[in-house]
């Protein structure tokens, strides 16, 4: 950590050229482990954000496990694995970025960034597929749009908990998309200078630093779809209600 | 900052066993286990956040206080959780179905509402006499 930072000469497009560091800090080290901290603290509020909703949610399971369980089993477990399956990969692809940022391989930061996006959009299509399916089950309980419980449903009386159930599927994708949407804009930052375009006067100057941030979003959000995933897809399907 | 000590490998290792932890969780929750699935499906997802935040989010390389700001915020996290679902587990008083109109009932030294079925709701009144 105390190494100085010996700057070898770089190409001028390489991902790391120009490691200049701020006033306030004593070498570009500091400010990279400051950078990162700062990131992280971020991220906890982040965690207690959603850590809230998951509590709610907990606790609504705990008093409506029936009608929690009859309202996960008309999601679709496929769709859910395949979108699971994408956010995963996007993140292998965030974190090779974030590794040929480091490298200085430039060129390779712009073409993950690009599959990273690419699976991003790809996740955010499905899911909007599978909201407009919703939408069209009349299952979407938001903006008084028309909503219908199943008859089974109805006839056991758990209509109210089972809407309840996806009033928290709508509430936590939907605050999960909206974070994906963000770090889709995070990530576009970085296409006119890892392609070769020349970046505007004044554009921030492509970072390993800039990356490794935006990857530590990336990442949690992910990290967030883990645990989202098998809450809202995964109750009871073994049982056959 | 030794973030790309990480090598290519590694990389790759991590995103198998993502991959294999969500067939897992996937396969799991077809099986019936009961109360079982729940914390099969926690535990396996518990496998993957460590493997994302040690791996792909460098905390394995990172300076100690990195790790005290990622703990805090799993441990005020589990905090908010435990106290929440103790106070719902614990306190047997808290309704049920808050939607619904409760008959009002006279206030004093009575057993909590939830000790109360429609059948035995006379019974306290052997100590009233």
């Amino acid at each position: 950590m105390s190494t100085p930072a010996a700057a070898p000469p770089l190409p001028i497009h390489t991902a790391i050229d120009r490691p200049h560091f701020a006033l306030q800090f004593d070498d570009y080290h500091q400010q990279y482990d400051a950078c990162v901290l700062g990131m992280w603290v971020f991220l906890v509020t982040e965690v207690m954000f959603f850590g809230a909703i998951f509590t709610g949610y907990a606790v609504y399971r705990m008093l409506h496990h029936d009608a929690f369980a009859m309202a996960s089993n008309e999601l679709d477990i496929t769709l859910g694995t395949i979108n699971t399956f994408v956010l995963l990969t996007s993140s292998l692809t965030m974190a090779l970025a974030v590794r040929a940022g480091h490298v200085g391989n430039s060129k390779r930061v712009g073409q993950l960034i690009v599959l990273t996006m690419i699976l991003g959009a790809t996740f955010l299509g499905i899911k909007f597929f599978e909201y407009y399916h919703k939408y069209e089950d009349h299952m979407a309980p938001a903006f008084g749009l028309p909503f219908e419980a199943p008859k089974a449903v109805n006839d056991a009386g758990l209509a109210g908990p089972f809407q309840l159930f996806l009033s928290f599927y709508f509430g936590m994708t939907g605050v999960h998309a909206l974070h994906m949407i963000i770090g889709l804009g995070l990530l576009s930052q970085f296409l006119p200078r890892s392609s070769r375009i020349a970046p505007a006067p004044g554009a921030a100057v492509l970072s390993a630093l800039n990356i490794e941030v935006v990857g530590l979003y990336w990442h949690f959000v992910d990290l967030v779809w883990i645990f989202l995933f098998p809450m809202l897809y995964l109750i009871d399907r073994s049982d056959t209600i | 900052m030794s973030a790309a000590q990480a090598s290519l490998k590694t990389y790759f290792t991590v995103y198998a066993l993502l991959i294999v932890g969500l067939a897992a969780t996937v396969a799991v929750a077809f099986v019936h286990l009961g109360f079982w699935n729940l914390p099969a499906a926690l535990a396996i997802a518990f496998f993957k956040a460590t493997l994302v935040v040690l791996i792909f989010m460098h905390v394995k390389y990172s300076p100690r206080l990195t790790w005290i700001v990622v703990s805090a915020g799993l441990i005020w996290f589990a905090i908010m959780l435990a106290l929440t679902i103790a106070d719902y587990v614990s306190r047997s008083w808290i309704p049920e179905r808050p939607y619904s109109v409760q008959p009002t009932e006279p206030q004093g030294l009575e057993p909590p509402r939830s000790f109360q079925t429609p059948g035995n709701k006379a019974a306290p009144t052997a100590k009233a006499q």
